[in-house]
């Protein structure tokens, strides 16, 4: 019985010692990885949020803005990026633009927050570094689950985001097909709509308000064959959520008719769309700042 | 509790190291503890399903004690009959009630009367196809007098709970698994290794090849309709690698786990897809099921005695029950039939004990012959996966229709390519592992043992990094639904 035991700790001495550098390893980087985010900081403006934003330019929007918006970033990696952010005592932060789109509460974002599914998976792979390991938020759930997108995490570069620019334009239909089924089909026994989002985006706002940062919602336009596709729900769903936010500006583009050539694809503005839209975003700011200093 | 699941991973160790530390000496002790440990990873699905495994043993219990002294013919068949009721009303009930409601109901609308009967709202208790057909042994077995019947309730409580085989089996018999219940039980250091590598290589078969093999062969056979005629015929043969991974796996992990304990169950898949013919794949395939239904419903039956008719009848109603036995529904029993029509040529023929020895026994490689035959049978087999796996004969009806189409040979229409290319490379593996290893009670028993130690070593590793790195998203063992 003793040689049994001993033998089997002998035979996981190599899985002992790589867990054992890997969480080393993990500890190393994760304080690399917060020292960087942190100097994030010093920006006053930030850009956050999901790929549409991600094509705002912030020097057009604000001077010194910094566009930290990630492909496919659930709000919860953004509130624990924004958590990591205001930390730290000297941050400079006083105004956050955050995308909001109706997408935002499709089914895709439910498998984004999962690790049922491999959008899930790579989700934490993506952001592992950003998390808090033992939080309420249940995305962490069996170790098994954990294990594997955890492992293939520390062992990769963290998605601190940016701005993105694409030369793409006029869209075919069958891209726009692409990502709407990507965002709005239903797997097996899924829900409909991103509880999960919702929860985040209002924790976002506290944060914001707890922060004396100011929170400015951004819904950045839809190609039009993408919007016509979209169930009516789905948009009752986006404005409902809005309501509880209504204390927060919102500059809202969706229901704008865009040519073509300002789209790289279904949702996401192209270099000249990103151009256009940081521009009437910045002087649509710049405006109201005015107004409230003349006032 | 599932075998590849966190709990089980806390559990097996401390029942274990309770086991042999604190009971090692007392076997009174290792059979109580065996009972609360199957209790309690009985109950981990629903504690509610405890109620009916103790009164399945307690039934079994007395009536083995009854039939003990019980010298009068009639009432020795009462008291058979009672445990035979009481076992198969208990399995009736909760796994076929709703079965014979709708069929009754349909059979009425049919005839042109409608009948209003609503559904049950029942749970099917976890694995009660595997104890029911495993206490029925023991009484059977104690009333032919095959068996003495045990007075130790502790023992015949853990015969009938055991854990490892609870609810999946191998579905032991009384004769086998009882008296090891009555034996010291002292650690063997070799046995136990042996189970841990079977464990291991049940872990494989069930987490890499059966879970990935589910999420393709989940998507294909649910959305059958759109898929085309080469994409159904990998949807059917992922399902083949599914279920062969999912139950094998579930039986090493069993078996393994008794080993560990020290005990040894019956090995219940001897490479049933190396079969070279239909009889053959039927000595292999769930060996304690078909043995079961060999033993109490065929020989019972006549068996192969008497004329050509007697055969044929036996041989149908072994396969269709057999069928039935998997579920409750017509697909289960087509799939049955379907094994029986295969089968009647080889029985006609007196062919069906032809293929006994091991394929290529001693070689690398089978001979062409063989190879065909074994292709043949799998074929076959593949073929009748299709009528198991489908929702209801119309589905089976349209998926075969499917594959005979002009779209049999386009290009498969799959959602994930890659990830369908990865669980193909590992199905080859998969088969080539079994290969070398089909001399064994399983592949991985011998393979490497002369290797050494940190060459044998890496072999283990690589297994369980695949276990982290290729598991498919999990499933609960197909079996247990039966």
């Amino acid at each position: 019985m003793k040689k049994f035991v001993l033998r089997i700790l002998k035979f996981s001495i190599p899985a002992l010692l790589f867990l054992l550098i890997t969480f080393t390893y993990y500890r190393h980087s994760k304080t690399k990885v917060e020292t960087k985010l942190s100097t994030f900081s010093a920006h006053s403006f930030l850009l956050m949020g999901d790929s549409q934003i991600q094509r705002l330019r912030g020097e057009s929007i604000s001077q010194g803005a910094k566009n930290l918006a990630s492909s496919g970033e659930h709000y919860y990696f953004t509130y624990q990026k924004l958590q990591t952010l205001v930390h730290n005592k000297n941050h400079r932060i006083d105004t956050l633009i955050l995308g909001v789109s109706i997408h935002n509460f499709a089914p895709v974002y439910n498998r984004l927050f999962s690790l049922d599914f491999p959008e899930g998976e790579k989700s934490l792979k993506k952001y592992l570094y950003f998390i808090r390991m033992f939080d309420d938020s249940g995305f962490l759930t069996t170790f098994d689950k954990v294990l594997k997108p955890a492992i293939l995490g520390i062992y990769s570069t963290p998605d601190f985001g940016g701005f993105y620019e694409s030369t793409n334009s006029n869209p075919k239909k069958a891209i726009i097909n692409k990502a709407f089924n990507m965002h709005f089909s239903i797997k097996q026994e899924e829900a409909k709509f991103s509880d999960s989002q919702r929860d985040y985006l209002y924790k976002i706002d506290r944060l914001c308000t707890d922060n004396n940062i100011a929170l400015i919602l951004v819904s950045t336009p839809y190609h039009f064959d993408y919007k016509k596709q979209i169930d009516r729900k789905y948009f009752d769903f986006f404005l409902e959520s809005l309501k509880k936010l209504k204390h927060r500006r919102h500059l809202n583009f969706i229901e704008e008719d865009i040519a073509d050539r300002f789209m790289s694809d279904a949702n996401h503005l192209n270099k000249l769309g990103a151009k256009k839209y940081s521009g009437i975003i910045g002087k649509k700011l710049k405006a109201e700042k005015r107004d409230v200093l003349q006032q | 509790m599932l075998f590849n699941s966190i709990d089980f991973a806390v559990f097996l160790p401390t029942v274990f190291l309770l086991y042999w530390l604190l009971a090692n000496k007392n076997l009174r002790l290792q059979n109580a503890l065996i009972v609360l440990a199957s209790y309690v990873f009985y109950g981990w699905w629903d504690w509610r399903f405890l109620s009916l495994i103790l009164f399945s043993t307690l039934v079994d219990y007395t009536i083995g004690r009854k039939l003990k002294s019980q010298e009068n013919k009639t009432k020795r068949k009462i008291l058979l009959w009672t445990s035979i009721l009481v076992n198969l009303g208990f399995l009736g009930f909760f796994k076929y009630a709703n079965f014979f409601l709708d069929n009754f109901k349909s059979a009425f609308s049919f005839f042109g009367s409608e009948i209003a009967t609503n559904s049950l709202s029942i749970i099917l208790p976890v694995g009660i196809s595997f104890y029911t057909f495993q206490t029925l042994s023991y009484t059977i077995d104690v009333y032919k007098q095959k068996l003495e019947p045990t007075k130790d309730f502790i023992v015949f409580s853990a015969f009938v709970s055991f854990f490892p085989q609870l609810v999946a089996g191998p579905i032991e018999r009384a004769t086998n698994l009882l008296p090891q219940f009555y034996k010291k039980r002292t650690f063997n250091l070799s046995k136990a290794v042996d189970g841990m590598r079977q464990i291991l290589w049940g872990l494989f078969k069930k987490m890499v090849i059966a879970d990935s093999c589910a999420e393709l062969a989940n998507h294909i056979f649910n959305n059958s309709a759109d898929m085309n005629g080469s994409s159904l015929v990998l949807g059917a043969l992922f399902f083949t690698f599914q279920i062969y991974g999912d139950f094998s796996g579930y039986s090493d992990i069993a078996i393994g786990t008794s080993r560990l304990f020290g005990f040894n169950l019956m090995q219940n898949f001897k490479f049933p897809y190396f079969s070279r013919d239909i009889a053959a794949f039927w000595r292999r395939w769930h060996i304690s099921l078909s043995t079961w239904f060999r033993d109490y419903l065929y020989i019972p039956l006549g068996g192969s005695r008497g004329g050509t008719w007697m055969k044929v009848r036996n041989t149908f109603a072994i396969f269709i029950v057999s069928g039935f036995w998997h579920g409750a529904n017509w697909t289960f029993i087509v799939w049955g039939t379907l094994h029986a029509i295969y089968f009647l040529p080889l029985l006609l023929t007196n062919k069906n004990r032809k293929n006994l020895e091991i394929v290529a026994q001693g070689n690398f490689l089978p001979t062409v012959k063989e190879f065909l035959q074994m292709l043949f049978t799998f074929t076959l087999t593949v073929f009748a996966w299709i009528i198991f796996r489908a929702k209801d004969i119309t589905h089976a009806f349209n998926y075969i229709s499917g594959i005979f189409s002009a779209s049999l040979l386009e290009v498969p229409k799959l959602s994930n390519p890659k990830g369908a290319m990865i669980t193909m490379l590992l199905v080859f593996i998969f088969i080539f592992i079994e290969w070398l290893g089909r001399e064994s009670q399983y592949a991985l028993e011998h393979l490497g043992l002369k290797w050494k130690r940190p060459l044998r070593h890496a072999m283990y590793y690589t297994i369980i990094i695949a276990l982290f790195w290729f598991n498919g998203k999990e499933q609960q063992f197909i079996y247990f639904q039966f």
